[in-house]
């Protein structure tokens, strides 16, 4: 309905606190006249930014928003608005949708940023509850001791955040040549900060407070001082040393009071040049490094300088005269921000993706300490170190932002090791160590930590203590241990097949012990596995003739059933489980068998999980009647999410992936998040990996693998305890009291494709990148906040392309003629992805690149039976294939070659009963090739039917080519209309094309609309909007929609973005909105109105 | 160029070795001179950020080689500056110097006999650190600075040169050239990666400033060096208030012909030829984690 007043307020909703009736809105409406604002704040950019924060259902929303600054006139959209009347008649509550007559037509066509991921140089630690975070233009202030955002707000208008600084509530922040200078307040409370931006001429490297913060210090990049009066924001003065103006990279300004300031300035190629500011003397020049410096700063009490450069060393200096005190070594790539910790240590964050602790000893060397591996991709930027010297903040190339507990002796806090002697001394009883006794096994339990000697000694660790349990002389070298560790119970086993079960109270006393024994030749392995009630021990001889015997048992140590199982032949048991039905044993050769527990009927055995090794753990996820579904690891680095039924006896792999690095133990859930958890070996490393969420959650150097370890978790964090040279380690990790992961980021590295599924409510998406790992994820429509759930590593070069090919479907194209279907299934909790077919590469050529596909479903009987493949190769070759989806196989059905230059798009399209494809790639050129002959299919009411599949036949010569741009097409976009299609073309040459292609018995086709300089740089990427647009992304960092109007190009907005190599987008409409997502160095969501 | 399995992808890389480039960016100079005729009439060539020197080694062959053959009455005069050592190229003049310094611009003008250059170019590209926007920055900064010489040495009329990289600030450039010159083009050689964002600003007709006389002062930065030049550069002001600057976009123009190689394409090498890894025309310069790389080796950085 039409509204008929003639005032509106807005207010801030309820998700953000109502603090003050913020602007007035009048509109004569009936006169149809454009809205007036009457503003406490005469800006329209304070509307536009307050309308922004109003979000919600039926709100008036960020859109809409834009409308208004750009058009000074807008309908609202709104339902509920729910504003107080505040006693004055003139102002009107709006229950109805509303819209301003007359003005439909600028509601259209705008584009709203809603949250960016990316690159976060600036992290700074504000009070012992506050981070002060720059992403990008925006900064974020987090309660780093909940992990809550308390705001969000952008301060400039182009530039990113690259510093900041403070002194008690005046904060200032910089980046480029852009700096702004707010109190905390205003950052909490108000909005359109980007109001005040300032600029000075100059990149700014770094900034300071003068110790009262009067004034605010800005060092350029040509070694000038800049002072700015921090309350009227003018400039005071500049300084500089004669002869020093040379290029600086890095830099810091160290205030020693109100009179002694001095300014580190790292060069490009004269090492180091320390001088003092007021004086405008050179103190020290710092000579010793290689290359260009990265970062330089002074210690808290000025006693030391440190820097680091492109020879990635970190040195320490005397800060008083200047000495070169120590150089460290330890990263394995650049260097990028150093922080001391005090005057005691330093932190230091590299390219390499890891955050280093270095401890300053008394002879003042820099000695390493600890390495944390804490981001994707490539480079971690921001680096801070709080008051306490206790956390560390860092931001990453990948947009993540984490927290670290530095505090120096964590780790040595964390790890306790015990020799046999240490173990005996302290208990009671008089227990002698014998020469060459050593650990043999132990076993976490809820009362504490139980261990076997090599002699039968038992021990138990509890609070703090060890006390002697006791002493089983039968057990004397090959004991195996196992436990049930929440019934408190102890397992040994002897290789003559006696078995002692130990029942330990809540206290840790021993309250019971039975024995069994297995009548077999000769005991090699004994696995436990526990479900609901029952404890479940298998016990393994090597005897090919000896049967597997299973026992159950209850917790009163009681058995109840026992059963003999045969084995696969020449198999070794590796691990077990025990689902409600059915018994699952993972074997040496990568196979998994699977049992009926009733019976101990063999149901399946399912060879060559992997190419090789071992399977090292099967854990039961998810029990539904008849239907399992199981995580499997395989030591390879493999692992599975494997889907059985029972009844039919057949499985499916749901989920398939391979870890980053290292051989892979087993996995777990952790208790609070539910995220998967790998653990395993690397080199002399033992690791512990959120694969969900890609990060490592801890290391330790125990010397490699064979070695007797296990690794418990639990609600309080994780504890690996290992055995070396005899000696007991544990390690314990436990959960932090600080949310590490702050802000969970994206790739590190450029996003070079983006596949949104459709159709669905939930912003379900696909990212594929320069780092050749694939991210599916969602993001919430309304905050932006993003999800990842797993990152796919199967690819081995960079992405070329990710798409959906229906709701569960996915394909994905690289270099090396990698080429991938994939299925999503979502009966779990979280989605899984497995990968179900792959295409063999035709040439040995391992620079032949995919790089684009196109695909349609093939029918039979009105059912999807297979897709029709068209990929475009960097050779000019175009090969076609028919996807089978109940085989997963492919079958070539035709191959043909456009010239000698490199393809980048292709699409199949149907016109009449015609298939024809269509192809761009470097030389500009579109052609078009009718390819109903060389297909097994027909194609009846817009559907392919499958016919006989035959040889593979060869694409002939274009039916129509057409010269569009200069240079190469870098994406398209096809509107199809009655006599044929109209194509969208991007090109490199920052043109954006329109060309009409009429279908007929031939092909013509004709540009007809050409915009030469539709962006400063080159277009990457074309995204179709609802109301035949499309949204085009340039490498200008801007996004432009276009409206197609017959013949025409219109543009209809254009919007900077802060993603640096735009490249990649994609869009969906959900409940009426049309989302973008746009990526590059980052991700950004739109919504285009 | 090293000596590696590049050889196999990179048809450019290949051939710029084969034909005894020191690098395959030699094409990129040689396409750009068949779009624009640069080298037509040019006697004085400046080459900046020379080093290895393939852009030397074309401007010797195209320049001062074909003039030995056929004689005219000036001799051209090619000088290539760069802070890294060059091997000497034949008929040019290196120069290991600093550009933004003076002495460099009276070392160039005392080689030409105190006569203006004709063609100033640059092929010269910082190591990117991965920050786009501080790239970006630094790439524009040694354009200035190329940009500062080239105002003190070119004759009205003539030509500058130098690569870009078409990111988010290009148009600032472009229009701030274009106070300076007749014509300010974006020209992308095929030599040069489709999926690159390199380019080259080919600014044709050089005007000087009649109000502003450029005079470079090691202690002047690239900044106040252009104060007054009036090519809409931001001018340090006391209210310090943002200020958009002045943005265009130049026209674009591939060069190259449509049927030279494509660098994006990958050419399969006739496996009935031997496949011989070349020589490297010029070894690589040692680089400044050379230390770092020895210790990965021998074990002693881990993890």
């Amino acid at each position: 309905m039409l509204c008929t007043a003639d005032l509106v307020f807005l207010f801030e909703t309820s998700r953000f606190p109502i603090r003050n009736l913020l602007s007035f809105f009048t509109a004569r409406l009936m006169t149809g006249e454009p809205p007036q604002l009457v503003p406490p704040s005469s800006s329209w950019n304070r509307l536009f930014n307050l309308c922004v924060a109003v979000d919600g259902d039926g709100d008036i929303d960020a859109a809409d928003a834009v409308g208004i600054t750009l058009h000074s006139s807008s309908l609202f959209s709104s339902s509920n608005f729910g504003v107080n009347p505040h006693e004055n008649d003139r102002l009107i509550s709006i229950t109805q949708q509303i819209e301003w007559k007359g003005s439909q037509s600028t509601h259209r066509d705008r584009c709203a940023p809603i949250e960016h991921h990316g690159p976060c140089i600036a992290v700074k630690f504000y009070s012992d509850e506050l981070l002060l975070v720059g992403n990008g233009p925006l900064l974020k202030v987090y309660n780093h001791i909940t992990g809550e955002v308390l705001t969000s707000k952008k301060i400039f208008k182009r530039n990113k955040i690259h510093g900041i600084v403070f002194q008690r509530d005046t904060v200032g922040i910089y980046g480029a040549r852009s700096f702004s200078i707010l109190s905390m307040s205003q950052i909490l409370e108000d909005d359109a900060l980007y109001e005040e931006e300032k600029m000075v001429n100059d990149w700014i490297i770094a900034g300071e407070f003068c110790s009262k913060g009067w004034e605010l210090y800005l060092l350029t990049a040509h070694n000038v001082v800049l002072s700015v009066d921090s309350y009227s924001k003018t400039l005071q003065w500049e300084r500089s040393v004669f002869g020093e103006k040379s290029i600086l990279y890095s830099g810091s300004i160290k205030v020693l009071s109100q009179w002694e300031v001095m300014v580190n300035a790292g060069t490009v190629m004269d090492g180091i040049i320390i001088w003092d500011l007021h004086r405008q003397e050179v103190v020290h020049a710092l000579k010793g490094h290689e290359g260009s410096i990265f970062s330089v700063q002074s210690s808290a009490e000025n006693k030391y300088i440190v820097s680091c450069s492109d020879d990635r060393s970190i040195k320490l200096w005397s800060a008083k005269t200047g000495e070169l005190k120590s150089t460290a070594w330890g990263h394995t790539a650049r260097i990028w921000n150093l922080k001391f910790i005090g005057d005691e240590g330093v932190v230091s964050v590299s390219e390499d993706l890891t955050a280093r602790t270095w401890r300053i000893t008394e002879d003042e060397q820099l000695v390493p300490v600890h390495t944390y591996e804490l981001h994707n991709g490539r480079h971690i930027w921001g680096l801070d170190v709080n008051a306490e010297g206790t956390i560390a903040a860092t931001g990453g190339n990948d947009g993540r932002v984490r927290l670290i507990d530095i505090t120096v002796d964590k780790v040595d806090r964390e790890s306790e090791t015990f020799t046999l002697e240490q173990i005996a001394s302290q208990c009671q009883d008089d227990y002698q160590v014998q020469k060459k006794e050593i650990v043999k096994g132990f076993w976490q339990l809820q009362c504490g930590l139980v261990l076997i000697t090599s002699f039968g000694g038992i021990f138990q660790y509890r609070d703090g203590k060890w006390s002697f349990v006791a002493q089983k002389p039968e057990f004397n070298n090959l004991t195996l241990t196992n436990g049930f560790t929440n019934q408190n119970v102890m397992t040994f086993t002897g290789s003559n097949g006696h078995t002692v079960l130990m029942k330990f109270d809540q206290e840790g006393k021993l309250i019971k012990e039975e024995a069994i024994h297995t009548p077999v030749s000769k005991v090699i392995n004994v696995l436990s596995a526990v479900h609901e009630d029952d404890l479940y021990l298998l016990v393994e001889s090597p005897n090919k003739q000896d049967k597997l015997t299973l026992y159950a048992l209850k917790d009163s140590l009681q058995v109840t059933r026992q059963l003999q199982l045969t084995k696969a032949p020449t198999f070794v048991t590796t691990c077990f489980e025990v689902s409600s039905k059915l018994i699952f044993m993972g074997f040496r050769l990568s196979s998994l068998g699977i049992y009926d527990l009733e019976t101990g009927e063999e149901l399946k055995l399912i060879k060559k999980l992997s190419l090789s090794d071992t399977i090292t753990s099967i854990r039961l996820l998810q029990e539904t009647g008849d239907d399992v579904l199981l995580a499997i690891t395989n030591r390879d680095g493999l692992y599975v999410y494997l889907r059985y039924n029972k009844s039919s006896n057949e499985h499916v792999f749901v989920h398939t992936n391979n870890i980053r690095k290292g051989f892979l133990e087993g996995s777990l859930t952790d208790v609070d998040s539910d995220d998967f958890i790998v653990y395993g070996f690397k080199s002399s490393w033992f690791y512990i990996y959120n694969e969900s969420r890609d990060f490592e959650v801890a290391y330790e150097n125990c010397g490699g693998a064979h070695r007797i370890w296990k690794l418990f978790h639990d609600s309080n964090g994780y504890k690996f305890v290992y055995v070396r040279d005899g000696s007991l380690h544990i390690r314990n990790v436990p959960k932090s009291p600080l949310p590490l992961v702050l802000s969970e980021g994206t790739h590190g590295r450029e996003i070079r494709d983006i596949a949104i599924r459709q159709g669905c409510e939930k912003l379900l998406n696909i990212t594929g990148a320069e780092d050749t790992t694939m991210k599916l994820s969602t993001m919430d429509k309304t905050t932006g906040q993003l999800r990842n759930y797993w990152t796919v590593r199967k690819h081995t070069s960079g992405l070329q392309k990710v798409k959906f090919l229906s709701e569960d479907l996915v394909a994905s194209s690289s270099a090396r003629e990698e080429f991938f279907v994939w299925r999503i299934d979502e009966q779990f909790k979280y989605p899984l992805i497995a990968l179900i077919g792959t295409l063999q590469p035709s040439s040995t050529n391992p620079d032949l690149r995919i790089m684009d596909f196109s695909h349609k479903f093939v029918y039979e009987d009105g059912s999807v039976v297979g897709v029709f493949f068209v990929n475009v190769y960097s050779d000019s070759t175009i090969k076609s294939f028919y996807f089978n989806l109940s085989t997963n196989q492919f079958t070539p059905v035709f191959s043909g070659r456009y010239k000698t230059s490199c393809l980048w798009d292709v699409r199949i399209l149907f016109h009449d009963d015609s298939i024809y494809i269509l192809v761009g790639g470097t030389d500009g050129h579109l052609s078009v090739w009718n390819v109903t002959q060389q297909v097994p299919f027909t194609l009846a009411d817009g559907q392919l039917q499958l016919q006989q599949l035959g040889e593979t036949k060869t694409l002939s010569k274009w039916d129509c080519l057409v010269q569009v741009h200069q240079n190469g097409i870098k994406d398209l976009e096809v509107f199809p209309d009655e006599q044929g299609f109209s194509v969208v073309t991007a090109g490199d040459d920052n043109g954006l094309g329109l060309v009409k292609f009429i279908l007929s018995d031939s092909v013509v086709g004709k540009v007809v609309a050409f915009e030469a300089s539709a962006a400063s740089s080159t277009v990457t990427s074309l995204s179709k909007i609802s109301g035949k647009r499309v949204a085009a992304i340039s490498v200008d960092q801007t996004s432009r929609l276009w409206s197609i109007d017959g013949d025409k190009l219109e543009l209809c907005d254009s919007l900077y973005t802060t993603v640096a190599d735009t490249g990649s987008s994609d869009a969906t409409t959900i409940g009426g909105k049309n989302y973008l997502l746009v990526g590059g160095i980052g991700l950004s969501l739109w919504e285009v109105v | 160029m090293g000596k590696s399995s590049k050889d196999k992808r990179d048809l450019y890389y290949r051939k710029a070795k084969e034909e005894g480039w020191r690098a395959r960016s030699a094409f990129k100079l040689l396409q750009l001179n068949d779009q624009f005729q640069l080298f037509k009439g040019v006697n004085r060539v400046v080459d900046l950020c020379a080093a290895p020197g393939s852009w030397s080694q074309v401007l010797s062959r195209e320049i001062f080689e074909k003039r030995q053959e056929t004689p005219t009455d000036v001799e051209p005069k090619i000088v290539a500056v760069d802070l890294q050592p060059m091997s000497p190229i034949n008929g040019v003049t290196t120069l290991q110097a600093d550009i933004t310094h003076p002495m460099t611009l009276t070392k160039i003008l005392e080689i030409f006999g105190g006569e203006p250059a004709d063609f100033v170019c640059s092929d010269g590209a910082p190591d990117v650190t991965g920050l786009h926007d501080l790239d970006e920055y630094i790439q524009a900064q040694l354009i200035l600075a190329a940009l500062q010489l080239t105002t003190c040495l070119l004759r009205p009329g003539g030509t500058f040169v130098a690569k870009i990289f078409r990111g988010r600030d290009i148009d600032l450039m472009y229009s701030q050239l274009g106070f300076l010159f007749e014509k300010v083009i974006c020209a992308k050689p095929r030599s040069s990666r489709g999926t690159s964002l390199e380019a080259f600003i080919v600014c044709l007709g050089y005007k000087p400033s009649a109000t502003w006389k450029p005079t470079l002062d090691p202690d002047v930065s690239t900044e106040d060096f252009f104060k007054g030049a009036n090519i809409g550069r931001y001018e340090l002001r006391e209210d310090l208030e943002y200020q958009e600057e002045k943005r265009t976009v130049a026209p674009f123009i591939a060069c190259g012909d449509l049927s030279s190689y494509d660098s994006d394409a990958t050419y399969t090498i006739d496996s009935t030829e031997k496949r011989v890894s070349l020589d490297p025309v010029q070894s690589p310069t040692s680089p400044p984690y050379k230390k770092a790389m020895e210790l990965k080796r021998a074990g002693e950085i881990k993890r």
